[in-house]
């Protein structure tokens, strides 16, 4: 019995982390589209202009997936 | 001791270079642990500890290469670095504008990929093998499979530009 109530908590947790994995892939495409399409967003993405823009799509995504884990945390 | 010292010769950038390969060479031994020891788990679960123990330490090694990835960047974009060599001729340019514009994207994912399967086999723990859970412990496999498959790729194509413009 208490077996199958540590599943019933884990597998929604752990499908959550997949479906947060998801959408930050989904931020990572959307973000280097923008990227691409306005030079203002090209801009603000080079939080270190010797590494460019990629640093800042990188910490972008990163924090999406972090709000995304804290969701299915909650 | 000569060899020594013609690979201590190497500028900085060089060895950091070396460094930033070196971790992805690691990570195909940690890969291969990951699948190896994911079936092992599935026969025994005395191996579901050591399991997530590596997709830990492939965790770390990932996150590190990417960071070495990203701070390579600093001479690769550099004034007269490999990017500008390579965007200068329409022969090479292709390599930065189609492969290391590729690899630069692709490499994002193993990460991710990784540390979710990390996430949820530390979440299953010992029901790893119960079949009630058999959708998401074959994500584990999935997310290793994948991701290994896009390091060699992010790899191969990193060798096809240093080839052509290393960095120095």
């Amino acid at each position: 019995m208490e077996d199958k109530n540590d599943q019933e908590i884990q597998i929604p947790q752990a499908s959550g982390y997949l479906v947060a994995a998801g959408l930050t892939f989904i931020v990572f495409w959307v973000t280097n589209i923008l990227k691409e399409s306005y030079p203002a967003i090209k801009s603000f993405l080079e939080f270190y202009k010797p590494i460019g823009p990629l640093l800042g799509v990188f910490a972008v995504s990163l924090l999406a997936f972090l709000i995304f884990s804290i969701s299915v945390m909650c | 001791m000569e060899v020594f010292s013609r690979l201590l010769a190497f500028s900085f950038w060089e060895k950091f270079a070396d460094i930033h390969g070196m971790l992805a060479m690691f990570s195909l031994i940690l890969f291969g642990a990951g699948i190896v020891l994911y079936f092992a788990a599935r026969k025994s679960a005395n191996f579901i500890g050591w399991l997530k123990t590596t997709l830990m330490l492939l965790f770390v090694d990932i996150t590190l290469l990417e960071i070495a990835g990203l701070t390579v960047y600093i001479p690769y974009r550099a004034e007269g670095g490999p990017r500008s060599i390579l965007k200068a001729s329409e022969a090479t340019a292709w390599l930065h504008t189609d492969i290391f514009e590729h690899k630069e994207f692709l490499a994002f994912a193993p990460m991710l990929l990784i540390l979710v399967a990390f996430i949820v086999v530390s979440i299953l723990g010992k029901n790893f093998n119960n079949e009630t859970v058999s959708t998401l412990r074959k994500s584990v496999i999935f997310s290793l499979v994948i991701a290994l498959i896009f390091v060699l790729i992010v790899a191969a194509e990193g060798v096809i530009v240093t080839k052509a413009a290393p960095v120095s």
